[in-house]
């Protein structure tokens, strides 16, 4: 017995289910084709926006960085100082008590969150940038009112950074003037302040009268606070061409 | 009121930097490096010579491990906030002020203070390797957005105490202020601020 060659006489050498098959592979595998290069452009759009300036700040103020998934470093502490930035800071040099309280400028460190700080600076009109993530903000400008000690020459420079856990880890603060005595009068009463609600310095060095400072370039006064708990540096500075004060604020982790 | 740094925009832009940044050197611009050393001809209270002739090349690199050690511990008990993007970074980055790894730096940055301060135009380093000291600070300075406020931070809170715990005399207790006379001239004069500021 022989099998018949002709498809109109043998079904089973019909090619039209064949083509068909064939055709349906094929817009199946267009289908497929369509639907990823759907998946990556809704991928692509979704990470455009979220990386934009007006989506960030929203994100950041409710606890999202990115730094898990980013790829391209945009998140948070991408670096090792930056991961060191957050309350991981064991390794800070440290004293063995808690401090009585931890001022900084008003500033409620390990609770203040990026909110907190963006309604601050809306309510003061203070411009701000944010870094690595909105983990780091650097505001300019910043005006003595908007801050306590409202006497003290205005700030020039104001950075918070955030801990791992999006809440206030550390404050530098950078003041200038060209009047000696604005600066020497400031760095007392923040010394007075101090240790008067933290507790005594554990180090403190310089003449931080305003002649002491005017004398020469580069003369310091220093006054340091370390705690279990907290870290606080002064610093006022002979910079050539006006005075600097320096502030640190930082919360130390309880290890 | 908040707003993201301009360098940490949108994706697009991180797209596009990668793709330049992967068709460029990551060298600094060939711009040639300063003949005149800036604090070559000042004069220390203490001597009269100038800080190098003072002080030597072993105090050179003290003051330079001093630095350093200053900076880790600012990283350490502030993160990076007060420095900028480019001491953290060094070692991680393509711009002239992070693509070198740690000790090239370091030997950089000690050629370039033994320079600067009237010492020779080269050195070989703790390391063992040798370093060119005049460099131009601008251009090491690119892409760093350095503000005048990390500036001010960085001599009044990193270089001013390194300089004390190096035993540069300042004066205390009635001595020469060596700091004021032929260090600090540098890094207070505003031309000097201003090359590294903003670039």
């Amino acid at each position: 017995m022989t099998a018949s060659l002709d498809p109109a006489l043998d079904p089973a050498l019909d090619p039209a289910p064949l083509e068909a098959a064939r055709r349906g592979s094929a817009r199946g595998r267009r289908r497929w084709a369509r639907w990823a290069a759907g998946a990556i452009a809704a991928l692509l759009v979704a990470a455009t926006a979220l990386h934009l300036p007006v989506v960030r700040p929203w994100l950041a103020a409710r606890g999202h960085t990115g730094g898990a998934v980013c790829p391209f470093g945009y998140g948070r502490a991408t670096t090792a100082a930056g991961r060191r930035s957050g309350r991981d800071r064991v390794a800070a040099p440290r004293g063995t008590t808690a401090a009585h309280a931890r001022p900084a400028l008003g500033f409620d460190l390990d609770h203040a969150t990026a909110a907190d700080l963006a309604r601050w600076a809306s309510a003061n009109s203070v411009s701000c940038e944010l870094h690595h993530g909105g983990t780091q903000i650097e505001c300019s400008q910043v005006p003595a009112a908007a801050l306590p000690d409202a006497g003290a020459p205005g700030i020039i420079s104001l950075a918070f950074a955030l801990g791992d856990d999006g809440t206030l880890a550390s404050i530098r603060a950078v003041r200038r003037d060209a009047d000696a005595a604005a600066i020497a009068a400031a760095f007392a009463a923040l010394e007075h302040q101090l240790t008067a609600r933290a507790g005594p310095p554990i180090a403190r060095a310089g003449d931080a009268t305003p002649d002491g400072l005017a004398t020469a370039t580069l003369r310091q006064a220093m006054v340091e606070y370390r705690f279990a708990d907290y870290r606080a540096v002064v610093r006022a500075t002979n910079m050539g061409d006006g005075f600097v004060l320096t502030e640190d604020y930082a919360a130390l982790a309880r290890s | 009121m908040f707003r993201f740094a301009t360098l940490d925009i949108t994706l697009a832009s991180t797209l596009l930097a990668a793709a330049l940044a992967a068709g460029c050197s990551d060298e600094p611009s060939a711009s040639p490096p300063p003949s005149t050393a800036p604090g070559a001809t000042l004069r220390c209270a203490s001597s009269g010579k100038n800080a190098y002739a003072t002080y030597g090349q072993p105090a050179f690199f003290t003051i330079t491990k001093n630095v350093l050690a200053h900076v880790g511990t600012e990283l350490t008990s502030n993160g990076e906030a007060n420095l900028g993007d480019s001491i953290p970074n060094v070692g991680t980055g393509t711009l002239p002020s992070n693509h070198d790894d740690t000790k090239t730096f370091e030997g950089k940055v000690a050629a370039y203070f033994v320079w600067a301060y009237g010492g020779p135009a080269q050195i070989t380093y703790t390391d063992g390797v040798t370093y060119d000291g005049p460099q131009d600070m601008t251009a090491a300075h690119v892409g760093m957005n350095l503000t005048g406020a990390q500036y001010d931070y960085f001599v009044a809170g990193i270089v001013a105490p390194a300089l004390i715990d190096s035993g540069i005399q300042h004066g205390t207790g009635g001595s020469p202020d060596d700091i004021a006379t032929c260090f600090a001239p540098v890094v207070a004069d505003p031309t000097y601020k201003a090359a590294m500021v903003g670039q």
